[in-house]
């Protein structure tokens, strides 16, 4: 195929690995990981922890890492990677389509998040953001009003309360700064976009956790903290869903089965080690979520807000535990600032990465210049950001579209990808293929592994998850179901019945999205016919 | 509730792999480029 950018490529190997981990720093790494582990056995969670990353972890990674190399050889979109490794049948098109819409549909809502984590700290850096006017001690009294003062600075801030309330607040402007900042890297490309992101970002982010570490490690009484985070419950080992939320935190924590992996690897020649550059691409992701994420969060929530601070989802505990802590902590305002600006930068490193995929189909499917690809993607998406922040009310078009696409889609593909990997080409020969330019050689288990043990793993935890949330989300779509449990409840039957319009409306709608994007795969091959010769 | 000696313990150990296998890799590839 054509490449109409024939000149991108990575500068650095080094920046590729950085681009790769910063892709996979996000939110999951600072929020979801220690409220995982305060809620699953403390310490005891690493156990089960180090397991998932050797056992699904390290392999689906790889995995990904040798398959994008492998499958670049036609060019460096989904499309021809994935007809690249499979031929030219309709789980090329349908692995391509999935591949093509999750990092999209994950850009359109994240880059929401995003603007609020810059919303955040600009309104800490000015102090625009008042949730303790009455200078409540957390020592002498109740933070309970801190913390009901922050929810309802969140819920004004994201317009969560109405329908269409978001139109009306300042995370309009946000949500667009974030946009052009998002598509002026993309425009920019690999090297000079991305990888320089990447290489500027990576640093802030460590340097600025370690300015916070050090701040949350000098106060009073930290070590009570600590201990809620750390101290051991060994009993809970036994438990079958500490071991499932252990692969689910690997799992989402290490962004594996997004398809952006793949296209970034693809790039890379015969020449490039892979091995050990994803393992560090890994490393890089585990050290900040453990060292950081592990040290900061949790620990300071329950000095000051006590054994409630695990009771948060990962929303009240970045947008509302946090600030009501800062609030309450010496210097907080500061600490706030450069506490949400790390966010901003993990979201930020993480968005620009989602649009790639996309952009590499339309330029590469359709011939199109890149001036062209970005001004279609972002029009594009930006009017399905638009639906999101709409029907925001309650967090329903998020959460429904969080739960569809960055959840059960991103299974799917991990899924597909490893039974490629294992299967299809054979561990034996992706083993050679991993051994071309390898600065690591895999052990001899690595091919027993990711053949029956990482796909059973995977399997389990699907069940397991499905067993969990799939039939509530089913549910949630059922007005009459909905509206039947808002009354159990006492809750609004009215906002209930909306509720489970916006979540079938979305549903439907993804699928329309699915439809046309498998469409426009079949059209981009058609174009393309008789160029290039498919294995 | 204060951090015990086992809590400790984990928190060393899980923050100094992950902190070493991390320079690990990056010493290790630095290494490779140099040659």
């Amino acid at each position: 195929m054509t490449n109409p950018n024939p000149k991108e490529r990575w500068a650095s190997r080094l920046g590729l690995i950085l681009v790769v981990a910063s892709s996979a720093i996000g939110l999951g790494n600072f929020l979801r990981f220690p409220g995982q582990v305060a809620k699953n056995g403390g310490g005891a969670f690493m156990i089960p922890y180090l397991i998932s990353f050797l056992l699904l972890g390290i392999p689906v990674c790889l995995s990904e890492w040798i398959m994008g190399r492998m499958g670049g050889k036609n060019g460096h979109s989904s499309v021809s990677i994935f007809r690249t490794l499979l031929g030219d049948g309709m789980l090329a098109k349908i692995s391509a389509t999935i591949a093509i819409i999750i990092p999209t549909l994950i850009y359109v809502y994240y880059v929401y998040i995003e603007a609020w984590c810059l919303s955040y700290s600009i309104d800490f850096l000015i102090g625009n953001i008042d949730i303790n006017p009455q200078n409540i001690n957390p020592d002498s009294d109740d933070s309970s009003a801190i913390v009901k003062s922050s929810t309802e600075y969140f819920l004004q801030l994201t317009g969560a309360q109405t329908l269409g309330g978001a139109l009306q607040t300042k995370i309009i402007p946000y949500t667009i700064l974030c946009y052009v900042l998002n598509f002026l890297v993309v425009y920019r490309g690999l090297s000079k976009g991305l990888e320089k992101l990447a290489k500027i970002s990576v640093p802030i982010m460590i340097i600025s956790s370690i300015l916070v570490l050090s701040r949350v490690l000098s106060l009073k009484g930290i070590s009570q903290g600590l201990g809620f985070m750390w101290n051991p419950d060994w009993s809970s080992l036994l438990r079958a869903e500490v071991w499932v939320a252990a692969a689910g935190q690997i799992f989402f924590s290490l962004s594996v089965g997004f398809g952006i992996v793949l296209i970034f690897t693809s790039y890379l020649t015969e020449k490039d080690d892979v091995t050990l550059s994803g393992i560090t691409a890994a490393s890089l992701n585990e050290m900040i979520e453990v060292s950081f994420g592990g040290m900061i969060t949790i620990p300071v929530g329950f000095l000051f807000l006590g054994m409630s601070v695990a009771s948060f989802g990962v929303f009240g505990m970045g947008f509302i535990a946090l600030p009501s802590v800062f609030s309450l902590m010496p210097a907080g305002r500061l600490f706030g600032m450069v506490w949400f600006l790390i966010l901003f930068f993990a979201a930020l490193t993480s968005s620009v990465t989602m649009l790639q995929p996309a952009l590499n189909f339309l330029e590469e499917g359709f011939h199109i210049k890149r001036k062209n690809s970005v001004s279609i993607l972002a029009t594009s998406t930006f009017l399905l950001t638009m639906g999101i922040v709409y029907f925001n009310l309650d967090f329903t078009a998020l959460d429904v579209t969080d739960f569809w696409v960055g959840t059960i889609s991103i299974y799917i593909l991990a899924t597909i990808q490893v039974i490629i990997y294992g299967w299809k080409i054979g561990p034996e020969v992706a083993r050679l293929e991993s051994e071309k330019g390898s600065l690591l050689r895999l052990p001899k288990i690595f091919d027993f592994t990711i053949k029956y043990v990482t796909p059973s793993f995977l399997l389990i935890i699907f069940i397991v998850f499905v067993k969990q949330s799939f039939f509530e989300y089913v549910n949630k779509m059922n007005p009459s179901f909905m509206a039947e449990n808002a009354k159990n409840m006492g809750l609004d039957i009215n906002i209930a019945i909306d509720k489970a319009k916006i979540s079938l409306g979305v549903f439907i709608l993804l699928i329309v999205i699915f439809i046309i994007t498998y469409f426009l795969v079949n059209l981009s091959i058609k174009k393309n016919m008789g160029r290039e010769k498919w294995n | 509730m204060e951090l015990n000696f086992q809590g400790m313990i984990i928190m060393i150990i899980s923050i100094s792999s992950t902190v070493f296998l991390c320079l690990f890799c990056i010493a290790k590839l630095l290494k490779k480029n140099d040659k």
